[in-house]
């Protein structure tokens, strides 16, 4: 599973940018790529809506922007993340990024450099919760909340995330 | 002392030991206890000389100790292939420690009943085995080196979060508890699928005992937890033990109604157990997929009252079988199979069947002859 290049969270959506015949590879979780503003049909101005090639360029330049990052982080590990802790221990030489890719630690004293990294509730735990706060609202109030994130998914043309939602409204009828 | 395959033929594992009768469901639990030492870089994250460094502070302790002064030790290098994968099918290692090199050591006492492994995943692992449902005996067998050790040595842990291990979501009391099933009954009624499922939803793992030979192969079933978490291992304990109560209950009403559906003269189960007497007894070639379901139907027809077996049993042909599969090329020999065949194609040729099998099975009775 690919993670954030920004966050290291869970990616949930991929870009394939291809440039001077270059391909190159984004991964985003949705949060990133919605305060960029790279989804959020809010954020598009009416021109970018209605006029597919400024929404384009628009696009173009965030992923820009984001590549260079990417490239910048690839060269120097602590400029990684701008956090206020430790990206590698220095018992073992072991980096944040390596507990990213692995989900191991290096030596009994990485607990304490990425203390902040483990005290983060993991993925699985979060979608638990998430799932927990679905469950309490009520049956309308789910169905209001899907029919809006519907509404939404159609509207970025987010095809998959639609069909997804229409078939889960589907099963509440 | 080095070790050998005919080193660990001394002593059949406890899933292959007899047991009493009214006992044949749970064939034995095991205990898994991970400790390290801190300043040490993890073992996958080491090099060799870190792993030697690690290893020259814990043999030396270990072997102090009462009861692993004369274990059987050995570098994994020293290990050839067939001798790992003995151990490994008798479960007494993990695949991680099956596939380790230098720096990495393994130490089996001599009533086998406990297996260290140094440098595995973690500095020190330690798997305890006790025949039978007896988790105490089992916890306090697990907790007797690392206690011993203690005195000399410390271990890797902090107040919040227990033992530290290389993977964090298995820190806390560093022990993971296992128990062996025999499900035959419940494997012929096609009940398993919907035992994985619940399984999983109680928060339980269940694999194969068999991992290389298929999902429902041998009907033999190994059901674990996770890691205990810190000041959690009562619970997980208790969850296992009834879960596992559950299961042996819930087999012997399923061995039950197989033997009324005898009674009533349906010929289901005894046909299955019949046939699996028929190929142990004129298969020219049996592949170790169908010795292991045969066996384990043929056991499963001892406990109905189907079948009586006067001399070995079939946990001791089990036990035999095992040691041998790993001997690789003693199941090629009279075939054409490389000695590395896959364990499902190879067979064992009529030359091993006639001193193994037939012994056993010629002094098997079968009581449900076919009606004519």
């Amino acid at each position: 599973m690919k993670k954030c290049q920004i966050c290291g969270k869970r990616a949930s959506i991929y870009l394939t940018q291809i440039i001077n015949g270059q391909a190159s590879d984004l991964a985003l979780c949705e949060e990133c790529a919605r305060t960029r503003g790279i989804f959020d049909p809010q954020s598009l101005t009416f021109a970018e809506k209605f006029f597919p090639e400024a929404f384009k360029k628009r696009v173009d330049k965030i992923v820009r922007e984001l590549i260079s990052k990417a490239e910048e982080s690839d060269g120097n590990e602590k400029a990684l993340h701008n956090t206020d802790f430790l990206t590698r221990c220095p018992s073992c030489r072991f980096t944040l990024a390596d507990f990213r890719n692995t989900g191991r630690l290096g030596c009994p004293d990485c607990y304490s450099v990425f203390a902040n990294e483990l005290e983060q509730p993991s993925e699985g735990v979060q979608e638990q919760e998430g799932a927990g706060e679905e469950q309490k609202l009520s049956p309308a109030l789910q169905r209001s909340r899907l029919e809006q994130q519907l509404q939404a998914a159609i509207e970025r043309e987010d095809y998959e995330t639609a069909a997804a939602l229409r078939d889960k409204l589907k099963e509440m009828n | 002392m080095a070790l050998n395959i005919q080193q660990l033929k001394k002593h059949r594992p406890v899933w292959f030991r007899e047991n009493s009768v009214g006992c044949d469901v749970v064939l034995g639990v095991m205990g898994r206890l991970v400790r390290n030492l801190p300043g040490h870089a993890f073992p996958g994250w080491s090099t060799a000389e870190g792993r030697r460094a690690v290893a020259d502070i814990l043999l030396p302790a270990i072997l102090r100790q009462t009861g692993f002064k004369t274990a059987d030790c050995a570098e994994m290098p020293q290990l050839d292939y067939a001798t790992r994968r003995a151990i490994l099918e008798r479960r007494q290692i993990s695949p991680c420690m099956a596939a380790r090199q230098d720096g990495c050591y393994l130490l089996i006492n001599k009533k086998q009943d406990t297996v260290i492994m140094v440098n595995e995943e973690e500095h020190l692992a330690i798997h305890s085995f006790v025949q039978g449902k007896d988790f105490d005996h089992l916890l306090a067998l697990l907790e007797r080196l690392p206690q011993a050790l203690s005195r000399e040595l410390s271990f890797a842990e902090n107040n919040s979060t227990g033992y530290l291990t290389s993977l964090p979501g298995e820190a806390g009391e560093g022990i993971q508890l296992y128990a062996v099933l025999h499900l035959p009954a419940m494997s012929l009624s096609n009940m398993m699928p919907q035992i994985n499922r619940s399984i999983e939803k109680l928060q339980l793992n269940i694999a194969p005992f068999y991992p290389h030979l298929g999902e429902e192969c041998g009907n033999m079933y190994v059901i674990y937890t996770n890691p205990a978490p810190q000041g959690a291992l009562e619970d997980i304990l208790n969850h296992l033990n009834t879960i596992t109560d559950s299961l042996v209950a819930r087999e012997y009403q399923v061995r039950d109604r197989l033997k009324e559906m005898h009674d009533n003269g349906e010929v289901f189960p005894s046909d299955r157990i019949n046939r699996s007497y028929a190929l142990l007894r004129y298969a020219p070639a049996i592949s170790q997929a169908e010795w292991v379901d045969a066996l384990s139907l043929l056991k499963l027809g001892i406990s109905l009252g189907f079948i009586s077996s006067e001399t070995r049993s079939a946990d001791e042909l089990l036990a035999e079988l095992t040691a041998l599969q790993a001997e690789g090329g003693d199941y090629s020999e009279g075939c054409d199979l490389p000695p590395r065949a896959h364990p499902r194609e190879a067979t064992l040729p009529e030359k091993r069947r006639s001193t193994i099998i037939q012994p056993f099975i010629h002094h098997t009775t079968l009581h449900t002859a076919p009606r004519v």
